[in-house]
């Protein structure tokens, strides 16, 4: 599974609603299925619809399906029932131009530059040209710099003498990659922080609209540069399911295998991380240089350290020989003393557990509302796992845990992390046991039409729920429509609400707490070539030294 | 505990001083390729027949067909051409390669550096 079609007849799991009664609709459907998954819109002809995607924590979905006419577009915000909704909420407003009514932030931007003019068509609207977007682009970023900040945080909602509004971003030298806080500070106590993405926008979900399916595999890899392969695959899933096609089952172990040892160093990494933002560097140090281990892996596997560029329609592109599989089982095995060693060594370190325990303390409730996914939600409990509630790959031969933790803090969610690396060892031995013999190489690669359909595909990169939603037209060369719902995204509404009360030290702790990816969330601008008009560039290799998850 | 620990700390030191400092780049980032990398796109051209499927499923768009002389096709003399690689736009995914019923690209680990100044 891991990816389903949309079936629109089905009224069990699709409810077509009108705008009026979204709300009451949403207050009985969130009572059984608690977890927004994301939201969607598509235009099409001359209306805008939206998919509110919900899931019961047991893998079934219920998406309800609202049309709006074009023309002024408007529905009653869900955020009063749900929190989380409020961001997603505003990345439809900027890209398509949907009013949210009762929104709390009603005239801020979460993702188009500031100087995006007024009345501008929104970027994602099929009408919208990719010439007349970079028209729109490039003469209000010669009129006005880009990096023009306007705090979010309306001030009159606090009296001016005791609270002060700092904006922290989106450059700075407690953050790795550009975004943009505004925290509202009462001495050195944080009251409220309202973040602002959309600093290293690619457009991603515009120009996948203009490539082949093969060709927007590779672009949606690099939507993140250390989940690249999860992306890829989520993306290939919903194609899979759109087209009809299934790989076989050495195809799904591969899969599973490299998926793995990405959440191996990704986890590797932010432990490491977490190190550095403590103040405690040979930690940082070790870990990243057990990491290496897993990148040679990678390398040795798909050829490429960080953009793997593995995964293909139908299969994968390389195949992996025993020997390689046997490199793996030994390499995998070091890797796992070194790794036991140190983090046995670092996480009974008094310091480290001083500085982390306690910190950033948020409970289930908040975490729901607010939507967060992965070891995030994980650590309060919450065994929500897609590997095991929608089983896909090669997932469900295999036995593994879910870990859970009993509290949100700073230090379970490192514990949950390390618990999560060890078991993603073990699913790779196993894996590296059960390999099923024959070639996972499909014999062409797709280059076909689409047909008519909708599908989505879930799964569970190292940060969490990661949703994609693909929608065909028969004929087409191209995706219709292309919906990535990044995990960053909900859990940084968490971060901002944990946030709350603690001091302004405390800030890239809490914030690294979730594992950001700012990038991740950045999709959805055209980057412009100025000296060469008309030609975008698609985002390459990923650029040294920016940002978390970019850096590599 | 602590004596053991102490011990320990002592045998790690004395590994730590003869080996090689882990805040040393890894031998790996000097050279441009490693042996298990992919390498980079270069064509052989006289195999290539001039078919374009490497530059339609390019995901970079990094490839333009140039013309590339005349060649014999079967009996027939033929004007043809041939793909250039922009390597400031490949990806260096490789897809061009596997796509290519001629094996007329081939991924090369064994050139230069390609010094991309724009
Ligand atoms: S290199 Fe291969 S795929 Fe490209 S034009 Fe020549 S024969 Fe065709
Ligand atoms: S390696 Fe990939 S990006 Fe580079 S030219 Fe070939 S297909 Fe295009």
């Amino acid at each position: 599974m891991g990816a389903v079609s949309l079936k629109r007849n089905d009224s069990s799991s699709v409810l077509t609603v009108f705008p009026e009664s979204l709300p009451e609709t949403v207050r009985a459907v969130i009572s059984s299925y608690p977890h927004l998954v994301g939201i969607t819109a598509t235009h099409v002809a001359n209306s805008i619809e939206l998919i509110y995607s919900f899931d019961n924590w047991k893998g079934e979905m219920k998406h309800l399906l609202v049309s709006l006419p074009e023309k002024g577009a408007a529905v009653e915000s869900i955020s009063s029932q749900i929190r989380g909704a409020y961001i997603y909420e505003m990345e439809i407003r900027d890209m398509f131009g949907v009013s949210f009514i009762g929104h709390p932030l009603p005239n801020a931007k979460l993702l188009l530059p500031e100087s995006y003019p007024q009345g501008a068509p929104p970027p994602l609207l099929k009408t919208v040209s990719l010439e007349q977007l970079m028209q729109i682009l490039n003469e209000v970023q010669m009129q006005e710099p880009p990096s023009s900040v306007i705090p979010i945080t309306g001030s009159s909602r606090y009296s001016v003498e005791s609270i002060v509004i700092l904006p922290f971003g989106p450059y700075h030298p407690a953050l790795k990659e550009p975004e943009h806080f505004a925290i509202a500070l009462e001495g050195e106590k944080i009251v409220e922080a309202r973040p602002r993405i959309g600093y290293v926008h690619r457009g991603i979900e515009k120009l996948a609209e203009t490539r082949s399916f093969l060709q927007t595999l590779f672009l949606v890899e690099r939507v993140c540069g250390i989940c690249s392969f999860h992306h890829s695959w989520t993306y290939t899933l919903a194609v899979e399911n759109l087209l009809g096609i299934s790989p076989n089952k050495k195809a799904e172990f591969l899969r599973t295998l490299v998926a793995e040892l990405e959440r191996i160093h990704s986890h590797s990494l932010w432990i490491g991380l977490l190190g550095y933002w403590v103040g405690f560097d040979s930690m940082f140090m070790w870990l990243w240089s057990a990491r290496e281990r897993i990148m040679k892996l990678l390398e040795m596997i798909a050829g490429n350290r960080v953009n793997k560029s593995f995964i293909t329609i139908g299969g994968v592109r390389y195949d992996v020989s025993d020997e390689k599989l046997k490199v793996v089982k030994r390499e995998i095995s070091e890797f796992e003393k070194e790794f036991r060693r140190i983090t046995e060594e670092v996480m009974s370190y008094g310091p480290l557990e001083e500085r982390t325990r306690g910190i950033g303390i948020y409970h289930a409730d908040t975490a729901i509302s607010s939507g967060a996914v992965g070891p995030v939600l994980r650590a309060t409990g919450v065994p929500y796992d897609i590997r095991k509630v929608e089983p896909y790959g090669a997932y469900p031969e295999v036995s593994f845990d879910v870990v859970t933790g009993n509290r949100g803090d700073v230090l379970t969610i490192a514990e949950v992390r390390v618990k999560e690396t060890f078991e993603s060892i073990g699913i790779i031995q196993q894996l590296v046991e059960k390999m099923p013999s024959g070639n996972p190489v499909p014999s062409a690669f797709f280059m076909g039409t689409s047909k008519d359909g909708e599908a989505f595909a879930r799964t569970e990169p190292p940060r969490g729920e990661l949703y994609y939603y693909i929608r065909g037209k028969v004929g087409m060369r191209n995706p219709y429509r292309v919906k990535i719902r990044t995990p960053t995204l909900p859990n940084l509404v968490l971060a901002s609400e944990a946030i709350k009360g603690y001091t302004l030290s405390d800030v890239p702790l809490i914030l690294t707490m979730i594992d950001p990816c700012f990038s991740c969330e950045d999709r959805a601008i055209v980057y412009i070539n100025r000296k060469e008009p008309f030609i975008v560039k698609l985002p390459r290799a990923a650029p040294q030294g920016i940002g978390l998850g970019c850096s590599l | 505990m602590v004596a053991k620990k102490s011990v320990k700390t002592v045998f790690e030191a004395i590994e730590s001083f003869f080996s090689r400092p882990e805040t040393f780049p890894s031998e790996d980032t000097e050279r441009a390729f490693t042996e298990v990398s992919r390498g980079i796109p270069v064509l052989i051209a006289d195999k290539c027949i001039g078919c374009s499927l490497c530059a339609l499923s390019c995901p970079a768009q990094a490839i333009t067909m140039i013309p590339g002389g005349k060649r014999m096709l079967g009996n027939r003399q033929v004007e043809i051409k041939n793909p250039s690689f922009d390597y400031s736009k490949c990806i260096y995914c490789g897809l061009c390669a596997q796509v290519c019923r001629q094996n007329a690209i081939e991924m090369r680990k064994n050139v230069d550096p390609i010094i991309i100044i724009k």
